[in-house]
């Protein structure tokens, strides 16, 4: 048949994510938790996930004057639209500073954002414009995180994520995703990034993606990505696991920042993670996903959730 | 696929089905209304000569007939007395200038006389021709083998023709066909008006010539053989001519016992285009009074098809109520007219959406906004494909240029977008009053309904251009415009919003192949090129 290929390959398209997996696995009264930045924020504090501080929220337009007021003791911020999608909306201040009686902003890429501008993007993302659904949306001033020395000589500016997918609580699959200069230093696969494959037992790097397109290298890497390894593979994936506690939705993409201080910090959740990561492993996940499907699997700790996945890939066998 | 789909599916989509049945079946109604598409006005106006002084004009009238049906006719006869003379080969209008009580009227040049009739043109199935040697006719069609209108000359020139063409031995059928190839490719056309016997002295003739030679020529050679005064009715005879239409001439030859067309000009033996009408099947007993530059009356003749693609919905409306029983209760045509033609629109929006989930699940093409790509469709459908498509053009540069210009103001995004709103309507006022008074795009209706759609789709647009940048939103719009195109295209299929518009049950069909759609869950063909190089590993 036409598409037997992809079926042998056992790849997850769109349509099978959708009606198998995010219809009947995701409870619509949850997505509010996901797509709503604050909320995932609030409810991670009650689980003791460690996510990044919010230091505050504007809700209204008023607001936009005090922001300086309240930035005082704040030289570098995160502003995030809180329903926002696919790193839309989101500006990196890596620096502020004085210049008369203005204050400048420095964003991640060098580029100088005056008050004006600073307070039109967020009445911009107060308008809705960022927001999954167009309505209305929050303003979220986040802690910026910093590059883990692990990922010096593969990032130019920006930070890495890691991403990986959840079933039922389950470690699937994980992909690291590295800002370039084509993705304008966001971490995003459809808008440039480099995703690289992670080996489920080891947390070591195995193939790479960038724009839908396997690789062998990417010229802005001047280390050798065949080598790296994600230090700490173990805590990670039961950050990741637990998360499953605090969401229950069964098709989950969780994305995870290597903090040097803090350590593995929960980015954002994602109900309706990409494809892009089959290219990254060179593994189909509808295999994968159908397979543990089969056995009706409810694992209560994700301690255990985490052993299964070790367990899974024990087996697993490649077929060529 | 599972059972709580295919059910319900199966049993949407057979219900429709068996309701149209019913309807052609049992209710003996028609699947859509008859097509008015071979109706045709047309439109006769004869004027006197200033100088001349007749007392009698002549003028061949459409007259029901195998090709033709005459739906209404009338004369202004100007006050004349006027006379129908009614044969079998034609009905001969004859005004007098002097009517029974010796009255005389004056009749003007700039007031010409004028015929209008409405006709529906009728398509012969012509058999095939057989041999025939057939020998003796009836006094009625031997008067089509009479030579008596011929000179001398004329005959024997004639003769001469007939013996180069050395057909001895064979049929009539044969001998018509080749006399029809030798005029057809002897004979060249000329427009200049030849005697009869220098016509063939130089092979070369007018259509009347034509005709006249192929009748002399068959007589002799023993077919009964008549000229036909008629009308083209060319539906694609150019504006500039401003529909006026010459009488043409023609053959028909009796063979087998019926009569058989023969157009040597427009090379047609033994059958006829239905837009062939015959005026007059004895040509020759009047037509010299029209070939003749010093006759008394000149004519012209305007014929206009009635709009394409119309329908009879006034008798289908009749029969839908008579038919009575459930049909009628589901029937749009009890509507009132205006609302009829609203309906017709919107019953085809279900089809878009049957189709824009085929592209977006089964093929994945990137479109943005659910409905957007519907929505310009009917735009493209209200206004016009080329007027659509530039306007389409102007959104999507207003667009960049609210991203690109206004951005840098630093408005709030209601405010911003209201502009690019406002800038449309300005420029939508602009183009019609500029088409108006330029005539460059006839034809072009505004009405709100685009400027709905136009405003959904910039705000869409402007959206996406923020959210996602320049390179994905112009891979999403033209997703958009190509689904609207293709789907535009669909719309078009002649009758189609006819027969929903006539079957609404339909709709009920199309919610099955959505149910059907929507628990597909295999892969896009589009995915066959994003996981292309896996695949292959």
């Amino acid at each position: 048949m036409f598409f037997q290929k992809l079926k042998d390959s056992g790849i997850l398209g769109m349509n099978q994510r959708i009606g198998e997996f995010i219809l009947p696995l995701n409870s619509r009264k949850l997505y509010p938790l996901v797509d709503d930045k604050s909320l995932t924020y609030e409810v991670s504090r009650k689980f003791n996930i460690p996510m990044p501080k919010t230091y505050f929220e504007i809700k209204e337009y008023g607001g936009i004057k005090d922001t300086e007021k309240k930035l005082k003791d704040i030289p570098n911020f995160v502003i995030k639209p809180s329903r926002g999608g696919m790193g839309n909306g989101i500006l990196v201040i890596n620096d502020t500073y004085k210049m008369g009686s203005e204050v400048y902003y420095k964003r991640g890429n060098n580029v100088k954002l005056r008050t004006q501008e600073l307070h039109h993007h967020i009445s911009g993302i107060l308008s809705g414009l960022y927001s999954l659904n167009g309505n209305p949306d929050k303003v979220i001033f986040q802690e910026k995180l910093n590059l883990h020395s692990i990922f010096h000589g593969f990032v130019d500016s920006g930070i890495p994520d890691l991403r990986i997918i959840l079933f039922k609580g389950i470690p699937v699959l994980s992909m690291l995703r590295f800002p370039t200069k084509d993705s304008g230093g966001r971490a995003n696969l459809h808008q440039g990034a480099v995703g690289v494959g992670l080996d489920m037992l080891t947390g070591r790097a195995n193939f790479l993606v960038h724009r839908n397109k396997m690789v062998q290298n990417y010229s802005e890497f001047t280390k050798d990505i065949k080598s790296f390894q994600i230090p700490g593979w173990n805590e990670i994936l039961q950050l990741a696991s637990k998360t499953y506690d605090m969401v229950k939705m069964g098709y989950l993409g969780v994305d995870i920042v290597l903090d040097p201080d803090r350590g593995p910090i929960l980015l954002e959740l994602n109900a309706r993670p990409g494809l892009a990561i089959q290219l990254a492993n060179r593994i189909g996940l509808g295999k994968i996903l159908t397979s543990m499907q089969k056995d009706e699997l409810e694992i209560d700790s994700y301690l255990d959730r985490v052993e299964y996945c070790f367990e899974y890939w024990k087996n697993y066998k490649t077929v060529i | 696929m599972r059972k709580v789909i295919y059910i319900p599916a199966l049993i949407l989509i057979v219900l429709p089905i068996l309701s149209i049945l019913y309807k052609i079946y049992f209710a003996r109604l028609s699947f859509i209304p008859v097509s008015l598409d071979d109706i045709w006005n047309i439109e006769i106006l004869i004027s006197p000569k200033q100088e001349s002084k007749y007392i009698q004009l002549n003028f061949p009238i459409l007259k029901n007939s195998e090709d033709l049906e005459v739906i209404q006719s009338n004369f202004d006869n100007r006050s004349m007395n006027l006379d129908l003379e009614r044969k079998s080969y034609g009905n001969l209008a004859k005004w007098e200038a002097e009517n029974d009580e010796g009255e005389t009227y004056d009749v003007l040049q700039q007031k010409p006389i004028i015929y209008n009739a409405k006709i529906k043109l009728l398509e012969i199935e012509y058999p095939v021709i057989e041999k025939d040697n057939s020998l003796n006719y009836s006094a009625k069609i031997n008067k089509y083998l009479s030579l008596s209108q011929y000179t001398k000359e004329e005959l024997l020139e004639a003769n001469r023709l007939i013996k180069a063409l050395s057909f001895d031995e064979k049929d009539k059928t044969d001998k018509s066909k080749d006399i029809y190839y030798f005029i057809n490719e002897e004979i060249l056309n000329t427009l200049k008006s030849l005697p009869l016997q220098e016509s063939m002295l130089l092979s070369r003739g007018s259509n009347y010539n034509k005709s006249r030679i192929y009748t002399l020529l068959s007589r002799l050679a023993g077919v009964p053989t008549r000229t036909i005064m008629g009308l083209y009715l060319d539906p694609n005879q150019t504006e500039d001519v401003e529909d006026k239409f010459k009488i043409q001439y023609w053959n028909e030859v009796y063979l087998n016992n019926r009569w058989f067309p023969v157009l040597s000009t427009t090379e047609y033996f033994g059958t006829k285009p239905s837009n062939f009408i015959s005026l007059y099947k004895n040509a020759d007993r009047i037509s010299s009074s029209f070939e003749d530059v010093n006759a008394n009356f000149s004519y012209r003749i305007y014929a206009k098809q009635v709009q394409a693609n119309s329908y009879n919905f006034k008798e289908y409306a009749k029969e839908v109520k008579e038919s009575g029983s459930f049909i009628n209760l589901i029937s749009l045509y009890g509507l009132p007219i205006n609302q009829q033609s609203l309906y017709r629109m919107i019953l085809l929006l279900p089809l878009g959406g049957l189709m824009l989930s085929v592209f977006r699940n089964i093929i994945g093409i990137p479109t943005f906004g659910i409905f957007t790509p519907i929505l310009l469709t009917l735009f493209f459908f209200e206004s016009g494909l080329i007027f659509g498509l530039i306007f389409f053009t102007l959104i999507v540069a207003f667009g960049f240029f609210e991203r690109y210009i206004l951005d840098k103001l630093y408005l709030l995004a209601v405010p911003r977008m209201s502009i690019i709103l406002t800038l449309t309507i300005l420029s939508l006022v602009l183009f019609s009053t500029f088409t108006n008074n330029f005539q460059l795009l006839s034809g072009i209706g505004v009405n709100l309904f685009p400027i709905v759609i136009t405003t959904v789709f910039i705000e869409r647009f402007s959206v996406m251009l923020i959210e996602e940048g320049s390179l994905n939103t112009i891979i999403a719009v033209s997703g958009t415009l190509f689904v609207s195109i293709i789907t535009f295209g669909l719309f078009l299929i002649p009758n189609l919003s006819i027969v929903f518009f006539t079957h609404p049950e339909l709709l009920l069909l199309i919610v099955g192949l959505l149910l059907i759609l929507g628990d597909y869950k295999g892969y896009r063909l589009s995915e066959l090129i994003r996981f292309n190089d896996l695949v292959k590993v």
